[in-house]
């Protein structure tokens, strides 16, 4: 596309690029860039021809930083990759960790996990949905969504102790076990979010405007989206099955039971659909879990790898040295590499560990789902009309914290 | 000459040798408190105990010799429930103080206890009190409720001191380190203790509270206390050098230190002035001071008559004494070089020299034993004598009396330029005509020549304070603004070219 512009240009300068193209700068300060990125499109009318995306404007040296904690310290960085679902992050972590010392969680622990981290996917889609029907000019199925969100946020409110940048999961555990309550709190939220669910239905799904400006735009085909390396919803769209709660269990996920959508089109509307109907499968598997919650201990019982009890640490030498040791030298995670891989949100979120045995990371390279997305988004976009890209860039959901790191 | 096996690996040893250093030699690292391999072995911590096919029960391997054909385990389950049992009653009396002990990161209790038991204590009782952070010495604090009683401070100051201020009183979980009735633990060397002590028990009261040890960087640097050249750790934390520590060099200084060379760290931070000075002119920076300097100094140099002198100094390395002699022969017009340094002190028939200089040997090599005859006080004559017109002064340490200091800085008012360079202002800042702010060992590279010929290097370890810069930079910049380039551009070219100098003279 743009080599036969440049020939055209070039067959005949005297056209002059001003009247044909226009170079566009869409961001970083773009309400629809959602955080900052930018897209440098060139234009002919109101078709795109090319489009350019720019990353890196949230980039903190998330990698870089991890090499000077320790690898506890490593959970509060995570909260902020995707911080659409911090629990997400926090799980796929702790859980590479765990490869890495080759230890495994407990049943209840693998359940709890389960639990948050598909309350962490829910509130994800409720987001990127109701940002997506806001953008095309749907206000109110933006505030139905939000509301939604915020009832799973007080739930995760009520567990962790924070809305947003939790930090729940421990390597070989999590902080804390369950409230009391929890089972109660989750039956009264539940018809609420189910009421939401209802209504965003309603709102979009049939919706004219809506179904114009999603169906057969943002389209990208099966082969395509696998060579790119998508996942998640996106690559769900088009038709492929790739879920690794499915393919490559891992938690209590080869104990609940639960579909797989996928979509036929890879298109705009495919996602929305494939997103709204794994909220409802995210519901059945929390009811599962909750239903199934075996007892028993919540942490792994390794000294050297979990904190001992606080009464332990303030009364007795040995919990304080215990403590101590773990703390400023950090848990000893034996020498070698890990690829371990979770089903985040957006996709497959992975974690590329290198421990050279001490208690810091030698190395830690994150693979974020959404990172492949904005290397294939031009595609997605090209040929397309400039109002395109608004559905696509949401229905992608792009997030800033994960891509830069 | 016995040959043994230990962990299925044979070694063979000089007779005499204990079980510990022979595992040491195959890689075999066994725990242990008391013992030390400078000091006599008591064999009371316990906790080396190994098995051994030549031992009735389980041998401790600080102090049962290798014999031939011995069969030795050291990680057999006997063997690990002997040191958990030994930790376990260590730990029975032992306070939860790691949050106010200074040793805890460093901490060998903490480390055993980590690696080798790792079980909570089964036995519930009061924990007994003793001393708490009770001054024991000018510079050393005891804390009797940590202490394991390992003896490890006695023995040093019995056998590496000879002073013997230390011993123990009472029986059983009473015992307690204590100095003998009337005295305290004053001797040069007291603070090597607390690095023996393998617990906080004995820590330095200079140190005491200041920094975590586990945010500690450490350089491998020199002591420049005196011409002995004590190898120590510089441990220093977001840019300030906190402590030194010995450094094992056995041709050297072995395992110690004295107690005024390890508060030598001090200088790098006091009385140190950092910022330029031309004549009246402050917050100057360097293209300028360079600049200026170099005018300055070629100026009065064209009119000076021959009458220039330099003032180095055996505290400089050998790299900045170089530097100083290729810039007194072109910048300064082959001015006259005279060696200062800090005066004569005592001595001791152990590590502590009477030169208190750590590169006298240096300033010999770079510039010939010749030199030494270029005292400071042929300076001072010369200056009173009006003999000196320009004067380049290269660190501020003098070898004078208070009375001599008087003179010399009475003389500097004769003399037409003076320019001083060093870390500390001392009282020459404000009577030369230019100060020009130089880095200390702590924050540049140098080779330092000690007492008896060994060339050690001493690495940066802190960025330079304020507008500090390294000895040859200084020196560089000034050459190159007077158009006389020195012939090096870099620390490591100046270094191959004093490597080549020496090798070449």
């Amino acid at each position: 596309m743009n080599r036969a512009i440049a020939d055209a240009l070039a067959a005949a300068p005297e056209r002059g690029v001003q009247e044909d193209v226009m170079v566009l700068n869409m961001g970083p300060s773009h309400p629809a860039m959602h955080g900052t990125v930018r897209m440098v499109l060139t234009l002919d009318g109101e078709t795109v021809i090319k489009c350019d995306p720019e990353i890196g404007y949230l980039h903190r040296g998330f990698e870089k930083q991890c090499e000077n904690a320790t690898w506890s310290q490593v959970f509060p960085y995570t909260d902020r990759l995707n911080y659409c679902s911090p629990l997400l992050n926090n799980f796929g972590y702790a859980l590479a960790v765990e490869k890495m010392l080759g230890i495994k969680a407990t049943d209840r622990c693998n359940y709890i996990r389960t639990i948050l981290g598909e309350m962490a996917r829910l509130a994800d889609h409720f987001t990127c949905l109701g940002a997506g029907a806001l953008e095309l000019g749907a206000m109110s199925a933006f505030l139905y969504a939000v509301e939604a969100r915020d009832h799973i946020w007080d739930l995760v409110e009520e567990v962790t102790g924070a809305r947003l940048t939790v930090s729940f999961a421990r390597i070989g555990g999590l902080k804390e076990d369950l409230p009391a309550n929890f089972a109660e709190r989750w039956e009264a939220t539940e018809p609420r979010l189910w009421d939401v669910i209802k209504k965003l239905d309603q709102l979009s799904t049939k919706n004219r405007i809506f179904m114009d400006r999603m169906m057969n735009t943002g389209v990208i085909g099966a082969d395509e989206a696998v060579s790119l390396g998508f996942t998640g919803p996106v690559l769900r769209s088009t038709g492929v099955a790739y879920d690794i709660r499915k393919d490559s269990p891992y938690f209590a996920y080869d104990r609940v039971d639960f579909e797989v959508p996928v979509g036929t089109n890879g298109d705009n509307y495919d996602r929305y659909l494939v997103r709204l109907e794994e909220m409802k499968q995210s519901i059945s598997i929390i009811r599962q879990c909750l239903k199934g919650l075996p007892g028993g201990p919540l942490n792994v019982d390794d000294p050297h790898i979990m904190l001992p009890p606080k009464e332990s640490v303030y009364n007795s030498i040995e919990g304080m040295i215990n403590h101590f040791k773990l703390i400023f030298e950090g848990i000893q995670v034996p020498a070698g590499e890990v690829y371990s891989y979770t089903e985040a949100a957006n996709g497959e979120l992975g974690f590329y560990i290198v421990s050279n045995g001490t208690g810091k990371p030698y190395k830690l390279r994150v693979r974020p789902p959404c990172f492949y997305f904005m290397g294939g988004i031009d595609r997605m976009i090209e040929g397309g009309m400039l109002s395109d890209i608004i559905p696509t860039f949401d229905t992608i959901n792009m997030i800033g914290g994960e891509v830069d790191r | 000459m016995p040959t043994l096996t230990i962990n299925g690996k044979q070694v063979t040893v000089p007779a005499g040798t204990p079980i510990i250093r022979a595992a040491a030699q195959v890689g075999v690292n066994i725990p242990h408190f008391c013992y030390h391999p400078t000091l006599s072995t008591p064999g009371n911590c316990r906790m080396c105990l190994v098995e051994s096919s030549d031992a009735r029960g389980l041998a401790a391997s600080c102090y049962h010799k290798c014999t031939e054909g011995a069969v030795v385990n050291t990680e057999t389950a006997r063997v690990k429930a002997a040191r958990q049992a030994v930790l376990e009653f260590i730990l029975v009396n032992h306070p939860v103080d790691c949050p106010i002990c200074d040793q805890a990161g460093e901490c060998k209790l903490q480390d055993y206890y980590m690696t080798h038991d790792h079980k909570p204590s089964r036995v519930s009782t009061t924990k007994n009190s003793k001393s708490k952070a009770k001054p024991i010495g000018p510079h050393v604090v005891f804390d009797g409720e940590r202490c394991i009683l390992c003896t490890r401070c006695i023995r040093f100051c019995d056998e590496i001191t000879g002073t013997s201020e230390l011993t123990t009183e009472q029986r059983g979980d009473h015992t307690e380190i204590t100095t003998f009735p009337g005295r305290e633990l004053d001797n040069a060397y007291s603070m090597c203790v607390t690095d023996l002590c393998p617990v906080g028990a004995l820590t330095t009261r200079d140190f005491r509270f200041k920094t975590r040890v586990w945010l500690l960087s450490s350089t491998d640097s020199l002591c420049t206390g005196c011409s002995r050249g004590c190898n120590i750790h510089m441990e220093h934390h977001e840019g300030e050098v906190k402590r030194y520590r010995p450094r094992l060099n056995p041709e050297v200084n072995e395992y110690w230190m004295c107690d005024e060379g390890r508060l030598s760290y001090q200088h790098h931070k006091l009385g140190r002035t950092t910022a330029i000075r031309l004549r009246d002119q402050r917050e100057v920076q360097w293209p300028r001071a360079a600049r200026q300097t170099a005018e300055a100094l070629t100026a009065a140099v064209a009119t000076a008559n021959g009458q220039v002198a330099m003032l180095t100094s055996p505290q400089l390395s050998c790299e900045s004494l170089l530097a100083a002699r290729e810039f007194a022969a072109s910048v300064l017009g082959n001015a006259t070089v005279y060696v200062g340094g800090n005066p004569s002190g005592g001595n001791d028939a152990f590590l502590i020299t009477s030169d208190k200089n750590p590169n006298r040997a240096g300033v010999v090599q770079v510039f010939g034993a010749a030199i030494l005859a270029n005292t400071a006080y042929k300076l001072l004559e010369e200056m009173e004598q009006g003999r000196v017109q320009v004067l380049y002064l290269m660190r501020g340490e003098l070898p004078f009396d208070t009375a001599g200091r008087a003179r010399f800085a009475a003389a500097l008012s004769r003399v037409a330029l003076v320019v001083y360079q060093g870390p500390h202002g001392l009282d020459l800042e404000e009577r030369a005509h230019i100060f020009l702010p130089s880095a200390t060992h702590a924050e540049q590279d140098g080779t330092f020549v000690n007492e008896t010929g060994y060339a050690q290097a001493a690495y940066a370890a802190v960025p330079a304070m304020g507008q500090a810069l390294a000895d040859w930079d200084v020196l560089s910049r000034i050459a190159r603004a007077a158009d006389r380039p020195l012939s090096f551009d870099s620390f490591d070219a100046l270094h191959a070219t004093l490597a080549a100098t020496i090798a070449a003279e």
